[in-house]
């Protein structure tokens, strides 16, 4: 069977660049340049020594790679460190949405059965020794009354807060106790369980922050990590997504806020990945809590700026090599094949040297080459067409309509 | 202007005052309120641009009354006539029947509204330190105001959560709807009426703006509007080396640098005087001209939306960032640093 043009021509088993840049599987290694690399380890070196917040801002435009910082990148980083990483994706400008994301993520029984998995060794066992030690689910099925659950969530409470040492505050660790018992009942958060003061929520009422630090601890102690990260992904853009109110505002800010209270305290690292009018605003609405956030003269703010030619090459190289793993491609490995050496030419405008366009650029100049049967390498003219109907260049149009 | 007296500054449109004007002069002291009314309704002046529907009572009395107050035609046993003034006869000679304003006529129309007692008084003598002066004068020496509405007095909205949430001083709304001028050294004007928030606010404002003798920029709801006497002298170089010095100033290791567009302006505007659009045409032209190292970042609108509360002050706000129609509102610039050795000064 004779070959496609695509494998036979351009040396590659299929298009790799994704069409939709913006919805990339990022959960999975991607090509990130080394100097954002380097300002991570930086950051994370400075930070995890210093007594302020463990947070930064990545500040990007759209399409500069901030997801896929955080998710391809990040993640893996943190978790080689022993930091148990959650990522949030819009997710909201209050404090319960954020608990409700994170424990949500983690899953009640998940989280419970931890929970107790690590109180067990401090509670006393009461009548006949288990020749088998009592799993969560027997334990959970010895809790048939509700002064039974009362009685168990008051004996976690003991220990959540003098054993474990979670929580200082007896209502917290009440509240934590509880929410293990009744997993029996409610197998599944619910968003009422993360509101303050209604009946059976799981959050005292106005210790929120307590509430979210004990959860933070607890996740360290019962996943046996250093640290959690949280990995926050167009935070504003929920915040912002219509006409914000002054109460919003204030919602926002509070929570930011508290999320470097804790972060100053535990070991909650904290990153944001916003753009750069989100961190303008930010800045502006409180000064002083942006300078918690980025250290003041430290300045840890991770700005994602075009990337170098070197960069945009290595980028290309990174996609295409996902399409020569098979045995006569692999020699074409690390090569820009079928792309002109000297492509860099037509990557001159600083607007289209960012992650999400160069992929683009990718997808749609070997889509339309391989339509068009095009000789390899591909003219640069070529590319060119492509890109100027992808991204039309700033014209003097309005320069001539009769500006003074 | 006797005390109790309600003030005759209203928004109108300066196009159509010189077209009224016009049938003054053609009927020099023929015409009594009703005909002339009837004549601009006829002729298509005192329309409305929807429908071409006769404007109602208020507004056409509004028109006569601007015409009056700013001495542009002279009221005798009730009989319209042209004024004598000089300055009124070079605007008719400059202008015509249903053509637009001339910058000429634009500027002696600039010159009689500042010149106007009642319009120093109430607007224009915010801006100035001496109390006689020139619309040459306020050009160069007036120094801009800052417009503080109602809301603005109002505690800063975490102080007011805070006190919301600990039940305490819960603070009620005052029913004061004062919008005060402010002058950074201290001198202010309140308007404190309707009528004067109308006559001044709606009116002599917005004619200020609209002729160019001012301009207006609002960053946030925070800060206010802020207004300030426009340098009709623009020069591209004072802006270029502005942004040169901007670039020099930074010490970041970084081959960019990056520009907020709204504080830009704001920086600029309040420094030369220069309109915002002519700014802002400033920093489009040059992503034209150096393609290679300048890069337009879009925001999305939702950012300009929480800078105030009120819907209708938005407008105003988007005003600071520049629009492209394919790409949506930009608020930044990014600047390459070797822009330096490209650009010649």
């Amino acid at each position: 069977m004779s070959k496609s043009f695509i494998v036979e021509k351009y040396k590659l088993s299929r298009n790799p660049f994704p069409p939709a840049a913006s919805g990339i599987d990022v959960e999975r290694d991607l090509y990130i340049p080394p100097k954002w690399e380097e300002k991570i380890r930086e950051y994370y070196e400075t930070l995890r020594h210093g007594k302020g917040a463990k947070a930064f801002p990545i500040v990007g435009e759209y399409g500069s790679g901030k997801t896929v910082l955080l998710k391809g990148y990040l993640k893996n980083f943190s978790e080689n460190k022993r930091i148990k990483t959650i990522y949030f994706e819009n997710p909201g400008v209050k404090f319960y949405d954020l608990a409700n994301t994170l424990l949500r993520s983690l899953g009640r029984y998940e989280f419970s059965k931890a929970l107790w998995e690590r109180c067990k060794e401090f509670l006393t066992e009461k009548g006949q020794k288990l020749l088998f030690p009592m799993s969560f689910v027997q334990m959970l099925s010895t809790l048939r009354t509700k002064t039974d659950r009362e009685g168990k969530a008051n004996e976690l409470k003991d220990v959540i807060k003098n054993k474990l040492n979670l929580t200082d505050d007896d209502e917290v660790a009440y509240k934590l106790g509880l929410m293990v018992v009744e997993t029996v009942s409610k197998p599944y958060f619910s968003y009422r369980d993360f509101i303050a003061g209604p009946k059976g929520s799981l959050v005292a009422e106005r210790e929120e922050s307590k509430y979210f630090k004990a959860v933070i601890n607890a996740i360290i102690k019962t996943y046996g990590v250093e640290g959690v990260a949280f990995l926050i992904d167009e935070f504003e853009e929920i915040a912002f997504s219509k006409r914000i109110t002054r109460k919003q505002t204030y919602e926002y800010l509070t929570t930011l806020r508290s999320l470097i209270e804790i972060s100053e305290k535990e070991n909650l690292w904290i990153i944001l990945a916003m753009v750069p009018e989100a961190a303008e605003e930010t800045k502006k609405m409180n000064i002083a809590l942006w300078q918690r956030f980025t250290h003041q003269e430290k300045e840890t703010i991770l700005t994602l700026e075009p990337l170098t030619v070197k960069e945009c090459k290595e980028l290309i190289k990174w996609w295409l090599n996902r399409a020569r793993a098979e045995d006569g491609l692999k020699e074409y490995q690390n090569r820009l094949f079928p792309f002109p050496e000297d492509v860099e030419k037509v990557l001159k405008r600083p607007e289209i040297r960012l992650p999400r366009p160069l992929v683009r650029i990718g997808f749609f100049t070997l889509a339309r080459a391989e339509k068009e049967k095009v000789e390899v390498p591909i003219p640069m003219d070529f590319i060119e067409k492509v890109i100027n109907e992808l991204y039309a260049p700033q014209t003097n149009k309005e320069s001539e309509n009769g500006r003074d | 202007m006797k005390k109790g007296d309600t003030l005759w500054m209203r928004y109108v449109d300066f196009n159509n005052v010189k077209d009224i004007l016009h049938l003054v002069y053609e009927n020099n002291g023929k015409l009594r309120a009703g005909t002339l009314e009837q004549l601009a309704i006829e002729k298509g002046i005192l329309v409305k641009k929807e429908d071409g529907k006769p404007l109602t009572h208020s507004p056409r009395y509004h028109y006569r009354k601007v015409m009056e107050g700013l001495g542009l035609v002279e009221v005798k046993e009730k009989f319209y006539y042209l004024s004598q003034d000089e300055r009124v006869l070079k605007f008719t000679e400059l202008t015509s029947f249903k053509k637009s304003l001339s910058q000429e006529a634009k500027e002696i129309l600039r010159e009689i509204i500042v010149e106007n007692n009642d319009c120093k008084k109430y607007f224009f003598d915010v801006f100035m330190i001496e109390d006689t002066y020139t619309l040459e004068d306020l050009r160069k020496e007036g120094e801009y105001i800052i417009v503080e509405t109602k809301s603005m007095r109002e505690p800063p909205t975490e102080k007011k959560m805070e006190q919301k949430k600990n039940n305490e001083n819960i603070r009620k709304k005052k029913k004061v709807g004062a919008v005060i001028l402010k002058n950074p050294s201290g001198k202010a004007i309140e308007l404190k009426t309707q009528d004067e928030i109308h006559a001044i606010y709606w009116g002599v404002r917005l004619w200020a703006l609209k002729l160019e003798i001012t301009n207006e920029i609002l960053m946030s709801f925070a800060e206010g509007r802020i207004i300030y006497p426009v340098n009709p002298n623009f020069s591209d170089k004072i802006l270029i080396n502005h942004l040169l010095n901007k670039i020099k100033a930074d010490n970041s290791d970084s081959e960019w640098v990056i520009l907020h567009i709204p504080t830009f302006i704001k920086e600029v505007a309040l420094s030369t005087r220069f309109l915002v659009n002519k700014i802002k045409n400033f920093l489009e032209d040059l992503k034209i001209k150096y393609p290679l190292s300048t890069m337009l970042i879009p925001s999305s609108t939702m950012f300009i939306d929480i800078k105030t509360p009120f819907e209708r002050q938005d407008s105003a706000i988007y005003n600071s960032y520049l629009y492209k129609p394919e790409i949506g509102y930009i608020s930044h610039l990014r600047i390459a640093k070797g822009i330096l050795k490209e650009v010649k000064t």
